[in-house]
C-alpha cells in the first residue's frame, strides 16, 4: 500500500462514524488549526475524534521540500478540568522527517475559570515516542498555557458580536529527549516552544483564529518559526471544521509555509443503557 | 541571525506572559479561584435527532439563545439612564436573529463575555441547563425510540442532569412554589427591574418562554410520526401571533406543555426554574445600586437556593394545571394576559410575608395599595401610579412601618426567617396538593384539528 494511501487511512479511522453535542469551535485544540491553543480543556464525559493534515513546504533540506502529516487524535473528558488525548501523526513527503511518525498521548488539567483579573491558567504533560525511518528518542512535553480575554471595544453593545471573546492565548513547552540520537542529524536533548494567539468569534458559526510561535528542532541548528492564520467553523453542534495558513520567518525557519486542515467531532457514543421494559 | 530571532521572540513571549498574570490585584483574587467544571452532554441514539429532523425549530431555539445570552453583557456594561433606547435598539437586533436564526446554538459566553469572567456560575447553570433542554428535546424527536419508552429516556436525562454537575449547578426539579420561597427575593431592591426597564426585551423573553414548551407540547400532541406538521404549526403562529402580540408575563411548563409536564415533572419543574432564574439575574444586572462584585455575591445566592436539593423530587408533583387540554397550536387570550399561574405564586408568598412585615396589622386601604402596587410591579413598564423601582420601596411608601431582618436586602444575604416562615406555610398547603396525574405513554397519539383550550 502507498504510503500516502497509508497516511490518509490513519487519518481517516478518526473521522466521525455516526451523529454524535458541543463540538465548541470557541474552545482551541493544538493544530486545529493553530498550533498555539487555548486553557481550557474539553468537557467531562466529552469524547472526541479529531484529525487533520497538515503540509509544510520545508527549506534547507538536502532530503526534499515537502512533508504531508495526518493526525489522527481521540481526546476525553476524564474528569471535570482534566482531559486526556492519544494520537499517532505520520509524515509522508520528501524531507527528510518523513516516513515516520510518533504515539502520543498527554494528559490536560485546567487550574481555573478566567476571570475579570486573572487569565485562565492550565498545564499539560504529554510523552511522545517516534517509530519509522531514523525516529529519535522519547520525549516528553511540560506546557503551560495560559488564556486572557482583552474586553470589547464596543461597550454600547451595537453590534451582534460586541461583547463576544477576544482572547489572547499563551503557551510554552519544554521537550526532553531521553535518548537522543547522535551523529550528523543529532537530536536537542531539551527543546522549547514558546508562542502566542489570538481569537476571536467573528460570526455564529466562524472564530478567527491566528498565531505566532517558535519551536526549536529535534535536529539542532533548525527551529520552526510560524505565523499562521485560520478560522474554526462549526458546522452542526458536534461538527468542527478548521483550515489555516501559516508562513515561516527567521533566518533558522524550518518550512516556508504551511497549510492546515481538519476537523474535530464529538461522539454520541459508547453508550450503554437499555430502558426496562 | 539565529540567537537574535530566538532573544527576540523569548522575550517577546515573556513580555505576553507577564501581561496576561500581572495586575495589582491578581494576587488577591488568586484566591477566590473558580473552576470551570464542565460537564459534557449525555450520549444516546437520540443525540441531534432535535437538529437533524425539526432544524427550523432548532434554529430559532439558537437565534433565542443568541439574545439570550448577549442580554447579559447588554444589561451590566450599558448605563442604566439609557435603559429606554438599548431596549428598543436589542429588541430590533434581537428579532433580526429570530427572522433569521443561526444554524447552531450559541453557550451563554459567547455573546457575553465579561459576565462569563464575573460570575462564570451563572453561565454554567444555564448551559448545563440548556444541555438538559437538547436532550429531551433529541429524546422527543427521535424516531428510534418508542413512544411508549420516551419516559424512560427522558428519566435517564433527568438523572444524568440531577447527578453530574457540581452540586448547586442542577436547577431543582421542585416546582417553583418551593424554589422561589427559597430564593426569598420579593423585597430584594431589583426585583422585577428588567421587567420595569427594559419591557421590550423581556417581553421576547416571554415569547421564548412560551416557545420552548410549546415545542414539546406539539411533540406531546403529535407522537413519533406527526411532529413536522405540528411543530410547523407552531413556528407559524408564533411568527403570525405570538411575536406581534407577546405574553404579558412568563407562562409556566404547566401551562403551555400540559402533558409533558405529566410525563415528566422534574423536567419540566427544572425549566420553569431555569427561565425564572434568567428573570432574575437580568434584574440583578440591570440594578444600578450595586458593585458587580454584589451582583456576583447575590446572583451566586439565588443560583444555590434555586438549586436542585435533596428531597426536592418528593415534590415535584406538586402543582396543578389550569389547562390541561392546552394546544399550542393556537394563541389564546389567557396565554397573552399578565395575569397566570407565575402572578398567583407570588401573591401567595406575599401574603404569607405580609403578617410577619406588618405584625401590627394593615388598614384595608393599605393592604389594597400594596396589592396594587404588587401588581403593577410584576406587569411590563411602569404605569401610571406606580412607584418606579423596587416593591419593597414602594411598599415603604403605601404602608410605612414594614419590618424586615436587618440586612435581609443586602447582596448575598438570606432574609431567614421569612424563607423558613413560607417554606412551612408552603409544605402544609402541599400537604393537601395531590401529585399531578401521570399521563398514560402507552397509547401514541395522532395529530388532529387544533383546539382552543378554556378553563
Amino acid at each position: 500500500m502507498p504510503k500516502l494511501t497509508r497516511t490518509a487511512l490513519a487519518a481517516l479511522l478518526a473521522l466521525p462514524v455516526g451523529a454524535a453535542l458541543a463540538a465548541d469551535h470557541s474552545n482551541l485544540e493544538e493544530g486545529l488549526p493553530i498550533t498555539i491553543e487555548d486553557a481550557y480543556p474539553i468537557k467531562e464525559n466529552g469524547l472526541e475524534v479529531q484529525s487533520y493534515f497538515q503540509y509544510n513546504r520545508t527549506r534547507n533540506d538536502p532530503r526534499g521540500v515537502s512533508s504531508l502529516m495526518a493526525v489522527p487524535r481521540l481526546e476525553w473528558g476524564a474528569f471535570k478540568n482534566f482531559q486526556l488525548s492519544v494520537e499517532a501523526p505520520y509524515r509522508v513527503g520528501t524531507a527528510s522527517d518523513t516516513d515516520q511518525g510518533e504515539f502520543r498521548a498527554q494528559g490536560f488539567y485546567n487550574f481555573n475559570q478566567e476571570d475579570l483579573v486573572l487569565p485562565a491558567m492550565a498545564v499539560a504533560f504529554g510523552v511522545n515516542t517516534p517509530y519509522g525511518r531514523m525516529a529519535g528518542g522519547t520525549e516528553t512535553e511540560l506546557k503551560f498555557l495560559a488564556t486572557k480575554s482583552i474586553g470589547t471595544p464596543d461597550p454600547e453593545g451595537l453590534s451582534p458580536y460586541s461583547y463576544v471573546p477576544r482572547q489572547i492565548h499563551f503557551n510554552a513547552s519544554w521537550f526532553h529527549n531521553y535518548d537522543p540520537t547522535t551523529g550528523r542529524e543529532a537530536e536537542r536533548r531539551d527543546r522549547y516552544r514558546v508562542g502566542v494567539a489570538y481569537s476571536q468569534p467573528i460570526s455564529n458559526n466562524v472564530v478567527l483564529v491566528a498565531d505566532v510561535y517558535r519551536e526549536t528542532d529535534r535536529e539542532r541548528g533548525r527551529a520552526v518559526n510560524l505565523a499562521e492564520i485560520g478560522a474554526r467553523y462549526i458546522v452542526t453542534p458536534q461538527t468542527v471544521l478548521v483550515g489555516a495558513l501559516g508562513v515561516g520567518f527567521a533566518g533558522d525557519r524550518r518550512q516556508d509555509f504551511r497549510v492546515t486542515a481538519g476537523l474535530q467531532h464529538s461522539l454520541s457514543f459508547p453508550y450503554s443503557w437499555d430502558p426496562p421494559r | 541571525m539565529q540567537s537574535t530571532s530566538r532573544r527576540a521572540f523569548l522575550s517577546g513571549a515573556a513580555g505576553a506572559l507577564g501581561a496576561l498574570a500581572a495586575h495589582p490585584a491578581g494576587i488577591g483574587r488568586a484566591l477566590a479561584l473558580e473552576q470551570r467544571n464542565e460537564v459534557s452532554f449525555l450520549r444516546g441514539p437520540y443525540n441531534l435527532a432535535f437538529f437533524y429532523r425539526h432544524n427550523l425549530a432548532y434554529r430559532i431555539g439558537a437565534g433565542m439563545h443568541f439574545f439570550h445570552s448577549k442580554q447579559h453583557d447588554l444589561l451590566q456594561l450599558t448605563p442604566f439612564e439609557d435603559h429606554a433606547a438599548v431596549d428598543a435598539r436589542f429588541d430590533k437586533e434581537a428579532l433580526g436573529y429570530l427572522y433569521e436564526p443561526p444554524n447552531t446554538e450559541p453557550e451563554m459566553p459567547y455573546y457575553s463575555n465579561y459576565v462569563d469572567r464575573a460570575m462564570h456560575t451563572l453561565f454554567r447553570t444555564i448551559d448545563w441547563t440548556h444541555m438538559h433542554h437538547e436532550q429531551t428535546y433529541d429524546v422527543m424527536a427521535s424516531r428510534d425510540i418508542a413512544w411508549a419508552e420516551k419516559k424512560l429516556w427522558t428519566d435517564r436525562t433527568v438523572k444524568y442532569y440531577l447527578s453530574m454537575q457540581t452540586p448547586g449547578v442542577p436547577r431543582s426539579p421542585a416546582p417553583l412554589e418551593i424554589t422561589m420561597r427559597r430564593a426569598g427575593i420579593m423585597m430584594k431592591p431589583y426585583l422585577n427591574y428588567f421587567r420595569n426597564f427594559y419591557p421590550r426585551d423581556q417581553s421576547l423573553f416571554y415569547v421564548a418562554h412560551w416557545w420552548h414548551p410549546a415545542v414539546y407540547e406539539a411533540q406531546m400532541l403529535s407522537g413519533n410520526r406527526d411532529q413536522e406538521l405540528a411543530i410547523k404549526s407552531v413556528e407559524d403562529i408564533m411568527y403570525r401571533e405570538v411575536i406581534p402580540d407577546r405574553p404579558g408575563r412568563m407562562v409556566l411548563s404547566r401551562e403551555i406543555m400540559p402533558r409533558y409536564a405529566r410525563m415528566s415533572p422534574e423536567s419540566a419543574n427544572i425549566f420553569d426554574n431555569l427561565h425564572m432564574l434568567h428573570g432574575i439575574a437580568y434584574s440583578i444586572l440591570a440594578y444600578k445600586g450595586w458593585s458587580v462584585e454584589e451582583k456576583r455575591a447575590e446572583m451566586y445566592r439565588v443560583i444555590e437556593a434555586m438549586s436542585y436539593q435533596p428531597g426536592d423530587e418528593a415534590y415535584a408533583g406538586k402543582f396543578h394545571e389550569p389547562y390541561p387540554t392546552y394546544d399550542p397550536r393556537t394563541y389564546p387570550g389567557w396565554v397573552r394576559s399578565p395575569q397566570g399561574a407565575m402572578g398567583t405564586i407570588m401573591m401567595d408568598m406575599l401574603m404569607e410575608m405580609l403578617p410577619m412585615m406588618y405584625p401590627q396589622g394593615l388598614s384595608k386601604g393599605e393592604k389594597a395599595a400594596i396589592m396594587r402596587q404588587m401588581m403593577m410591579n410584576g406587569r411590563l413598564g411602569i404605569e401610571p401610579g406606580e412607584i418606579p423601582g423596587s416593591l419593597h420601596d414602594a411598599m415603604m411608601r403605601v404602608a410605612p412601618g414594614m419590618r424586615m431582618m436587618p440586612g435581609s436586602t443586602e447582596p448575598g444575604e438570606t432574609p431567614t426567617m421569612m424563607v423558613e416562615h413560607m417554606l412551612s406555610a408552603w409544605k402544609s398547603k402541599a400537604a393537601r396538593i395531590p401529585d399531578v396525574a401521570s399521563i398514560d405513554m402507552t397509547v401514541e397519539p395522532s395529530l388532529g384539528p387544533a383546539r382552543l383550550a378554556v378553563r
